[in-house]
């Protein structure tokens, strides 16, 4: 092809000037050093070459450079050796592929039952509907070649008539039964995933031609004729390939497709012509009477020159979320009524639930407890219906509702307004649907799951009711709110309100709506149409202007969503703040198929999965939002979709994206307590503590733990636009992070402060926090100090200067020191030495030579290291000297006893022997975070993670000589709650600190060692009995007391009074510190944080004053948050993408 | 077996030991490409892996590619470029290769280290320039230079136009002579590094 567009005459440039003619030269000249060029060009290249001195110096050079860098990265000289692929994760994929495969069986075998009747049941139903006979698919899904095969792919570069620089990518496949599918999609990256598709019949009467038989597929292949003639049949705005560069791409793909000699392309040429004739029908519509059963005269009088040639549009929503490849007759037959979802509604538990507590919901935004919604059996009309009254009830309630309607006005972009015809055809003329059924019976047993087949069911019942414009308004939720949103958000909103047509400039008028009319006008509204849908409609409308007429009764308001073309929703608070969004609809298309989306993030922009046209004047993008507010708003409101959904696929794992955006969604927050699971078994699922019930258990027991290094972690990465993994987040370090001066009693060891109020995130429940402050040391109390650092000198280190901030830090711990204290310095790499001997850290100038001579190289050989370190701290330790190794590292051990558990071993052998290890981490990428932490509890000392020249000051000078010294030992915390007044509990984090509640007292259980003047702080959630008057309950400490040689126990009782009886009246630094948790939770993905949202931490986040926390703290955690939910709505979306 | 074969066995049986020789074929070179393209060995790993397990769920469709090796540079780049938006921070590529390469020289051979000196400086200067240059550009030059693609297959991996790979490869050669032109005036890097 390059070398087509280089072999222009004339490539001299007379002048020299560059011109378009020398770029040509110049591209070949590349072309031709890489000896990728064809024949003709390297002629011409090379006549060049003999007259240009400039062109052959040129080439003298980008030839040199070649070669410099094929001895880099060419062949052999890529250094194979260099690049080995671990072979652990090879067996682990490979373990992965066999664990899903075994997964597959046992389902299969219980749904085949089910498969079968649902086989069956559909079977029977195409035979009743074949009487009439016609030409349309149901909806296909387009990875129906799951098992089929793909015949290959084309990639069209800017067909697209729409955005700039989108591509629209062809693929030829066979499906199971033979058939054959072009499909294009708007996703050049992946070709499952695509939005539109034509599905060739291959049902030929003999039923025996095959690719490999029939010489006319070769004609279609190597005749260009035959394609001019195809391409100009094909009708100009023939919506499946409205423009004709794309149109004429996809001949190439089906053309090159049939001419390799591989490929079996059931396709004959005699039915090219019919697929073209047949877009024309498809195209935009004629005013009169054309449609309904338009696609019906197409199919059929087609089938009468070809042998039943039928076409299929797939819908937009087709490839991850279609339909199966089944027909959709039952949809048609109204099926009797089932209980629905929507009759959860009625339910007298929650009905009662919802009178009792109506504000408990708030949290999840949603409704309160309730059963998993049943699957949904057919039944239109009383969907409907249960839709609307589900969603006033949402909308009472503040809870999401979340609408998408259709009313495909145009089959402007590809196959929509078809898709909006072929389903009016479902409901127009139900019968009329006729297919061969022995051809589906095989695609029939995809259907392998009763549930999946209802959903099927549902879903199209679902985008029955979208596409033909009959929206039932209340599933919007509260139109009056979001109308004010929409006018107090001034202007911008109010276009966005105005604007939701796609082609907002010349086709507002005519645009299909989503009317805001009350819910039960829409409600008669939709049934009216529904009514009239048979009946013929005006073009292009497709079911707007009745829609539109029907509203006229309706108080004038604004259309709000455009059917199909926009998918919007949402969301109210309790105080009824709006926050609301709307996508254009190729982010619409990219949420349900999961293709074009385009979510990225970058420093200051926030762009998801909107394309927009540069010259677009409403740019309807989330990307070019520029006001923050507003922005803001739109984050929330994407984030609260994407876990609704989320949370609602936990309920209801089969749900897609489709059927969500057409449902109402109730997805209670989990309800207290274990899901009866017991704790032991609760916690191994969830990684959290339940909900504990006093009456089984009233004592919350745990090990004192200072650390603070998951939060340190985490904010350096999401600083780098990283998520933490979940595993490596712990709340009670995010908690114990934010440090408050509280004044400690210096007569005790241990001060116990408590305050609470109500559970900011989780109304339904009271905060308790939990501070326990130690005593700071009397000077002159501090014993002097052996400091052995084993200094991580692998290559790893290199990386962002890892090493170098590990100098920098001991330069400044030298100042911090005594000068008696003693400095000794041990580096590992691939081996360990001694870089320094114990020396005062008086003699600075010497240390810091050490310190800078250090290099990184080789493994990481921690072990080697450690071992050393223990023997020179252990041979000057004694009874006076207070001994300390300190691991500074990244964590990763590539040699040496990786087994984590001989090295913590090792560490526990000498934490007894009174050799504390205080632990390091520094750096990010490679960063082991989880055995980090693990060594320095083992190690009885404390963990951090250094990762900022602020941290390291932080970590270096001011904690860890504060943090050398231990005031108690084997320190656990109690917690007894009053089971009269308190009925259930929950401790949030120190799950890796648990203590069971018998070995309180038992002093040989390992706790936690604490610094004198530490802060350990936790936070409980408690559900109150109502009336319950009386002491919340007891904090207990007991400790190993270091100055006193032996084991204490305080207590604290608990009054009712710390509890605040409102948020306003909250102590605010407690606030705070449930925003921290709040957050840490979030980052975990806690099961009990499922009904939180970053979007409503930031709002809580919002009204927090000075007192609660220094400004510093809270912008910086708002930063935090709102990069979390950034990153955090990415990579749910990109999870929906798969 | 061929790949075909070994695919077919797994399709048709279920026969994971069979993708696992699969794979091992193509692994390492997948790997390297991973490498260079990201400047991130680690990450290169995560993605290969990830990349065969998006393979193995639809191990139909590489029976009917023409070639296995580019389907998954295909799927490889596919999941790097998502990578790399992510990261956005291509000045770390420069630094992780210099630190790579001196970590490997470290730990490579210790005899050969003298000789290797001078080598390793006009390795990192090739990656430097490399580093420089954006992503997708350098995406071009690994599968042009190291897989040794022709400007057709290229186009299909990356889903560019071949004219379009064609000129984007002429702005990388001309890039990469002038950076390492600038860097060597005294002589050519490239003579140097091809003798070596």
């Amino acid at each position: 092809m390059s070398e087509r567009k280089y072999t222009a005459a004339n490539i001299h440039d007379a002048s020299g000037a560059p011109s378009d003619d020398a770029t040509h030269l110049r591209y070949l000249l590349t072309a031709y050093i890489f000896g990728d060029i064809s024949r003709a060009g390297r002629e011409e290249v090379e006549s060049h070459l003999a007259n240009c001195a400039e062109c052959r110096a040129e080439r003298d050079r980008l030839s040199a450079t070649l070669e410099a860098m094929r001895g880099v990265f060419g062949g052999a000289a890529a250094g194979a050796d260099e690049y080995r692929f671990e072979e652990r994760r090879a067996q682990r994929v490979l373990e992965m592929i066999r664990a899903s495969k075994r997964r597959r069986f046992p389902r299969r075998a219980v749904f085949g039952v089910g498969a079968l009747v649902a086989a069956l049941f559909v079977c029977a139903a195409w035979v009743v509907l074949n009487v009439t006979g016609g030409g349309i698919a149901p909806t296909e899904r387009l990875t129906a070649g799951r098992e089929g095969k793909q015949l290959i792919s084309g990639v069209n570069e800017s067909a697209a008539p729409e955005p700039e620089n989108r591509r629209y990518a062809h693929t030829a496949t066979t499906l199971e039964d033979g058939r054959v599918l072009i499909a294009g999609g708007s996703d050049e990256r992946s070709l499952t995933s695509l939005d539109t598709g034509v599905i060739f019949e291959q049902s030929v009467p003999d039923g025996k031609q095959t690719a490999q038989s029939d010489p006319s597929v070769r004609t279609l292949a190597t005749d260009s004729r035959v394609m001019s003639d195809l391409a100009s049949l094909q009708p100009t705005d023939g919506p499946a390939f409205k423009n004709p560069a794309s149109r004429t791409e996809s001949l190439e793909v089906l053309s090159a497709a049939a001419a390799r000699p591989s490929v079996q392309l059931d396709v004959r040429t005699d039915q090219i012509p019919q697929l073209a004739a047949k877009d024309g029908n498809l195209g935009p519509r004629e005013p009169e009477g054309s449609r309904g059963g338009k696609l019906d005269a197409a199919g059929s009088s087609e089938a009468k020159s070809v042998d039943s040639l039928s076409l299929s549009w797939s819908s937009g929503l087709n490839s991850s979320v279609g339909l199966p490849a089944t027909s959709i007759p039952p949809a048609a037959t109204p099926a009797p009524v089932q209980p629905t979802e929507g009759s959860v509604a009625h339910d007298p538990i929650v009905a009662r639930a919802m009178t009792k507590r109506p504000s408990s919901w708030n949290r999840a935004f949603f409704p309160p407890p309730a059963a998993p919604p049943a699957p949904v059996s057919p039944g239109a009309p009383a969907k409907e219906e249960d839709r609307s009254d589900r969603s006033e009830l949402l909308a009472q309630n503040g809870a999401i509702a979340v609408g998408g309607g259709a009313a495909g006005q145009n089959g402007e972009r590809w196959g929509e307004g078809r898709l909006n015809d072929a389903f009016s055809e479902e409901i127009s003329k139900p019968k009329s649907r006729a297919r061969e059924s022995s051809d589906r019976t095989a695609a029939m047993k995809s259907l392998n799951e009763k549930q999946e087949f209802s959903e099927t069911v549902l879903s199209t019942i679902d985008s029955l009711g979208a596409l033909s414009g009959s929206i039932v308004a209340g599933r919007v939720g509260r139109l009056e709110e979001y109308r004010g949103g929409v006018e107090s958000a001034g202007k911008k909103s109010e276009s966005a309100g105005g604007d939701l047509f796609h082609d907002s400039d010349s086709k507002k008028e005519d645009s299909p709506g989503y009317y805001g009319v009350e819910p039960q006008k829409a409600k008669d509204a939709s049934r009216e149409l529904a009514r009239q849908l048979p009946e013929s409609r005006p073009e292009g409308t497709t079911g707007a202007a009745d829609a539109k007429e029907l509203s006229k009764n309706a108080p004038s308001r604004k259309p709000i969503v455009a059917g199909f073309e926009r998918f919007s929703f949402h969301v109210s608070d309790e105080n009824n703040n709006v926050s609301f969004m709307d996508l254009p609809k190729e982010a619409q298309q990219s949420f349900k198929i999961g293709t074009n989306l385009t979510a990225s993030l970058t420093d200051d922009v926030y762009e998801l999965g909107v394309e927009t046209r540069a010259d677009d004047k409403n740019q309807r993008g989330l990307s070019k939002r520029s006001d923050p507010v507003d922005q803001q708003r739109h984050q929330d409101a994407t984030e609260l979709f994407l876990r609704s959904l989320q949370n609602y696929q936990r309920l209801e794992p089969g749900v897609e994206v489709e059927q969500f955006t057409h449902r109402p969604i109730v997805v209670p927050p989990p309800p207290f307590g274990d899901e009866g699971l017991g704790r032991e078994a609760f916690k191994a699922r969830y990684g959290c503590d339940p909900f504990v019930d006093t009456q089984i258990d009233f004592l919350s027991t745990f090990a004192m733990d200072v650390d603070t290094g998951s939060y340190t972690l985490a904010r350096s990465l999401l600083q780098n636009n990283q998520l933490p993994d979940p595993s490596t987040v712990r709340t009670e370090e995010f908690i114990n992070y934010f440090r408050r001066a509280l004044e400690a009693d210096p007569g005790t060891d241990f001060s116990v402060f408590c305050s609470g109020g109500p559970a900011p995130f989780a109304p339904e429940c009271e905060q308790l926090r939990v501070s326990v402050k130690a005593r700071e040391l009397d000077p002159g109390e501090r014993s002097r100090t052996h400091l052995t650092f084993v200094i991580d000198t692998s290559g790893s280190m290199a990386l962002e200067g890892r090493l170098a901030r590990v100098v920098e830090s001991l330069t400044k711990l030298l100042g911090a020191l005594a000068p008696d204290d003693q400095v000794a310095l041990v580096a590992y790499g691939s081996h360990a030495y001694l870089a320094l001997p114990l020396t005062p850290a008086r003699e600075r100038v010497r240390i810091l030579g050490a310190v800078s001579s250090l290099r990184p190289r080789g493994e990481t050989n921690i072990e080697a290291g450690l071992d050393l370190a223990y023997r020179i701290a252990d041979e000057s330790s004694n009874e006076r000297v207070l001994s300390r190794v300190v691991l500074c590292s990244d964590g990763v051990a590539t040699s040496g006893a990786r087994e984590a558990e001989q090295l913590l071993a090792k560490v526990r052998v000498y934490a007894e022997r009174g050799i504390y290890l205080t632990v390091v981490g520094i750096g990010m990428r490679r960063y082991n975070d989880n055995f980090l932490e693990q060594l320095a509890n083992r190690g009885n000392g404390n963990y951090a993670f250094v990762d900022s020249a602020a941290e390291a000051e932080r970590v270096f000078v001011q904690n860890l000589p504060a943090t050398l010294e231990v005031l108690a030992r084997d320190a656990k915390i109690q917690v007894e709650f009053n089971p009269d007044v308190v009925s259930h509990y929950r401790l949030l984090g120190y799950e890796n600190r648990d203590i069971k509640d018998a070995d309180f007292r038992n002093d040989a259980v390992d706790a936690g060692e604490v610094g004198p003047g530490s802060l350990v702080t936790a936070y409980y959630e408690i559900v109150r009995r109502s009336g319950a008057l009386g002491a919340l309950g007891t904090v207990r400490v007991r400790y190993h007391s270091t100055a006193a040689e032996r084991v204490e126990e305080l207590a604290f009782p608990m009054q009712p009074g710390v509890l605040a009886t409102s948020l306003a009246a909250a102590d605010p630094d407690f606030l705070f510190g449930a925003c921290v948790a709040e957050f840490a939770e979030l980052l975990r993905d806690n099961y009990w944080a499922r009904g939180g949202s970053y979007g409503q931490l930031l709002a809580v986040m919002r009204r927090l004053d000075d007192q609660s926390a220094p400004l510093a703290e809270r912008q910086e955690l708002e930063d935090l948050v709102r990069r979390a939910q950034q990153l955090t709505i990415i990579k749910m979306l990109e999870e929906l993408k798969r | 077996m061929t790949d075909r074969e070994l695919l077919r066995a797994f399709v048709s049986q279920s026969d994971v030991a069979s993708l696992g020789l699969f794979m091992s074929r193509y692994q390492d070179s997948l790997l390297r490409f991973a490498a260079k393209l990201l400047g991130d060995p680690d990450a290169a790993q995560d993605i290969v892996q990830e990349a065969f397990l998006r393979v193995a769920k639809h191990p139909a469709r590489l029976l009917e590619v023409e070639s296995c090796h580019n389907w998954l540079l295909r799927v490889v780049r596919n999941i790097g470029v998502d990578h790399l938006r992510r990261r956005q921070r291509d000045q770390r590529y420069r630094q992780a290769q210099v630190a790579g390469a001196i970590e490997t020289h470290v730990a490579g051979t210790t005899d050969a280290k003298e000789s290797s000196t001078e080598r390793d400086e006009v390795r990192a200067q090739i990656y430097d320039a490399l580093g420089q240059l954006k992503a997708h550009q350098r995406e071009l030059f690994l599968l042009k230079v190291q897989e040794e693609k022709s400007y057709r297959e290229i186009a299909e991996i990356t889903g560019m136009s071949v004219t379009n790979v064609g000129y984007q490869l002429h702005q990388v050669m001309r890039k990469l002579s002038t950076r390492l032109a600038g860097l060597n005036p005294g002589g050519n890097p490239a003579a140097r590094e091809v003798e070596s």
